[in-house]
């Protein structure tokens, strides 16, 4: 039988350790982190030396005299599991943030595009890995029950079988999951501590001690509350779920409790959020074409460094050597307490696709690098040290010559034209031109070091305005170069205008 | 004697230095004389050429177009780093390249232009790329630089520096002297070039050919600002071109 319909597969990630993940640190020096004078999470070494949740801190500090105590910051967290949940949201379009430190993904529909759950799971576990979050995997039909699988498995501490499916590429009925539901232990289902003690008092151990009960009498003795949360783990109402929609500007920020010193040690930091920023890009199918740097200090003003990019750059490689760049003219201004990574320019990219015939593709390349390496001498130099001559439409030489400083949006524009409109004029044209003509002492043909070997050819125009009239001619200087010079003819006066390079 | 030389040189067994294949890659430089002087036939390509000119207007430009051509029509970025003055669109359109190719980079420091010389250089996408270092002191090592990061983007480079340097060993490919005759020509002095001897010497002509041009003589002058000033309001003023024209001397026709 054809079954179009997929099974929902809930998988959650729950982070314990969350708040400790995110500072970063290494796990060798006790920390901890506290709340209300209290600890809440604390590290592998801290609970090596006995320091425990809901610890008092001058315990702690008894316990451990150096421990290092970070105050909690709910806000922070949350930010975290946002941005955790951004990412998960390359693995299928049914993402949510869920109760503690979790995220909930529905992967029913992921399994064959990722090539089995083993692959998927490897996948998710190599990410989170390379960004410094431990996590916990839970696996099942329902959210809730996902969400109580992957507790369990936090609590159990060692290697829990829930993550083998039947067929690697499909999601199981529901009835697959009723044996170990039944076999959860209760202290795993999310009710207030009375409730668990009642529930306790009353000899129930695990989930299938719950389940075997008629429900109206359970119903009748717990509460509503509790059955809606049998009825959302055992699913036997399709949950209501709101699909997370992934945010359309973005922004990242990576925080150091130590505070960071050296420019050196920020080469990592920078990998990591402009890899955060190009799977965004990625995810979106967008490109950037302005990102923003900021730089936050414990007790100075923040910085900002800005960097144009062409979708040539959309790189991995390309926009960190563009950030290391930048960097080089920047000095940190005090212990650096958090970078931050923003964009809020994109532009749709164009789907790209392969050649038929690669070979054939090389001026393409040719303009991708051009591009890169104008983000590179941009990003150095500035805008105003780099331009572009075009020929203009006029007749004085100083207006013909239209000089341009490079930017961003006319990188694109360059036409090649090799035929371009070579004049057939017969005048003789200087290669250099002076950008403003140069007063020059009329030149004597006896004596001086100017000699005029050619001309005039005049120039007469602007007569609409202040009429303009050059009599041009090529003199020759003592020196042997050939120079551009003109008689102005309305204030009798000499200019150079250009060598003839 | 002459033949009986020709005829040893016939023998296959007689190997000759100067006729061994060149493989090197080399840009044609347009003028036949001067390819002729080059042991590789051209620019050498994808490494760095020297040119000591004392002064610019000399025809250093003009030297490049053809080859500049060239390089434009393979790849058409060419890249101008701190020239004395920006290039003349009209000028280039007339020696048909193409202007809006050019990108004129004006660093403000030493470094900044060693470095966006390096870059360019290597980015493997400019046709060719014509360094101004003429106030700058290049050192041995700077000069290796840059010829490598010219051999890894394959890029054709040329160096402009001041003649004094002339004694400075440098690793450039090639290293010619640029001076003017007295008869308007560009002498070339080839200083060093990689493939066999150097010192030759020649002069050439360049186009547009101004060493042609004698100096005017006092009737082609321009008029006297007296006469002027008469014909600003005559009434065929508004057509001086023509009888401007009637008093230059022949200009020699491009390409001929």
């Amino acid at each position: 039988m054809a079954n179009f319909h997929v099974q929902p597969l809930w998988l959650c990630l729950y982070f314990p350790d969350l708040p400790l993940d995110q500072l970063q640190t290494s796990n060798d020096a006790p920390l901890a982190i506290a709340e209300k004078q209290r600890i809440a999470f604390a590290n592998k070494a801290a609970r090596a030396v006995g320091i425990y949740p809901d610890m008092r801190l001058a315990t702690a500090h008894a316990l451990q005299p150096d421990i290092r105590i970070v105050e909690r910051k709910p806000d922070k967290e949350a930010q975290a599991v946002e941005k955790l949940t951004d990412w998960c949201y390359q693995f299928t379009p049914t993402v949510m943030a869920y109760k503690g430190f979790s995220v909930l993904l529905d992967i029913g529909g992921s399994l064959t595009l990722f090539k089995g759950l083993t692959r998927l799971l490897k996948q998710i576990d190599q990410g989170l890995h390379y960004q410094g979050y431990h996590h916990c995997k839970g696996l099942a039909h329902t959210q809730e029950a996902a969400w109580m699988f992957s507790r369990h498995r936090a609590g159990q501490n060692e290697t829990y079988l829930l993550l083998a499916l039947p067929n690697e590429f499909r999601a199981p009925d529901p009835h697959h999951w009723l044996p170990q539901l039944q076999t959860l232990p209760l202290h795993y289902l999310d009710v207030d501590n009375k409730k668990q003690q009642q529930l306790f008092n009353m000899g129930f151990r695990n989930l299938g001690d719950l389940l075997a009960l008629p429900r109206n009498e359970l119903g009748k003795r717990f509460g509503r509350e509790l059955l809606e949360l049998l009825t959302a783990i055992v699913g036997d109402k399709p949950a209501v779920n709101s699909d997370f929609k992934p945010a359309q500007t973005f922004s990242t920020q990576q925080d150091f409790a130590n505070g960071l010193r050296k420019l050196d040690e920020l080469a990592a930091p920078l990998e990591q959020l402009l890899s955060e920023l190009l799977r965004f890009l990625n995810q979106q199918q967008l490109y950037t074409q302005q990102l923003e740097w900021r730089f936050y200090y414990f007790r100075q003003p923040c910085d900002k460094l800005i960097i144009h990019t062409s979708p040539a750059n959309n790189n991995l490689a390309s926009l960190l050597s563009l950030s290391k760049i930048k960097l080089e003219h920047y000095a940190l201004k005090a212990p650096l307490e958090s970078l931050a990574l923003s964009c809020e320019t994109f532009t749709q990219a164009a789907a790209s696709s392969g050649e038929l015939f690669p070979e054939l593709s090389h001026p393409r390349n040719q303009l991708r690098d051009y591009r890169q390496l104008l983000d590179k001498l941009v990003t150095r130099l500035g805008d105003q040290q780099l331009k572009t001559i075009a020929l203009g439409d006029e007749h004085l030489p100083e207006y013909q010559q239209r000089v341009s400083e490079l930017t961003h949006q006319g990188i694109d524009d360059i036409a090649f034209n090799p035929e371009t409109a070579a004049s057939n004029n017969q005048r003789h044209l200087p290669l250099w031109l002076t950008q403003k003509p140069i007063p020059i002492s009329p030149p004597n043909q006896t004596s001086g070091p100017l000699r005029l070997v050619y001309g005039p050819q005049r120039i007469d125009s602007y007569w609409w305005q202040q009429r303009c009239r050059r009599d041009y001619f090529i003199a020759r200087h003592q020196n042997g170069s050939y120079c551009w010079v003109f008689k102005e003819l309305n204030e009798k006066r000499w200019f150079l205008q250009g060598f003839y390079g | 004697m002459d033949s009986k030389l020709e005829q040893l040189l016939a023998l296959p067994n007689v190997w000759q230095a100067s006729r061994t294949r060149r493989l090197k890659s080399v840009l044609s430089t347009g003028y036949n004389a001067l390819n002729g002087q080059l042991h590789d036939g051209g620019w050498p390509d994808s490494a760095t050429t020297e040119l000591l000119t004392p002064h610019i207007g000399m025809g250093e430009l003009r030297l490049l177009i053809p080859g500049l051509r060239r390089a434009q029509s393979q790849r058409p970025w060419l890249v101008f780093i701190d020239p004395p003055y920006l290039p003349y669109a009209a000028a280039l359109a007339q020696q048909a390249i193409n202007p809006e190719g050019i990108l004129v980079i004006t660093p403000r420091s030493e470094k900044d232009l060693l470095w966006s010389a390096e870059q360019t250089l290597q980015s493997g996408c400019c046709g060719a790329v014509l360094t101004w270092a003429n106030a700058v002191n290049l050192t041995t090592h700077q000069l290796r630089r840059l010829q490598l990061a010219a051999h890894r983007g394959q890029c054709w480079h040329t160096l402009f520096r001041h003649p004094q340097v002339h004694r400075q060993p440098s690793p450039s490919a090639l290293r010619i002297q640029l001076s003017c005759t007295a008869r308007g020509l560009l002498q070339l002095q080839i200083l060093k070039q990689r493939g066999g001897w150097s010192g030759q010497t020649l002069n050439i002509s360049l186009q547009p050919d101004l060493g042609q041009l004698q100096q005017l003589g006092p009737e082609q002058l321009p008029l006297p600002i007296a006469q002027l000033n008469h014909r600003q309001f005559a009434p065929q003023a508004d057509q001086p071109s023509t009888q401007n024209n009637n008093r230059v001397v022949p200009f020699i026709k491009q390409g001929g």
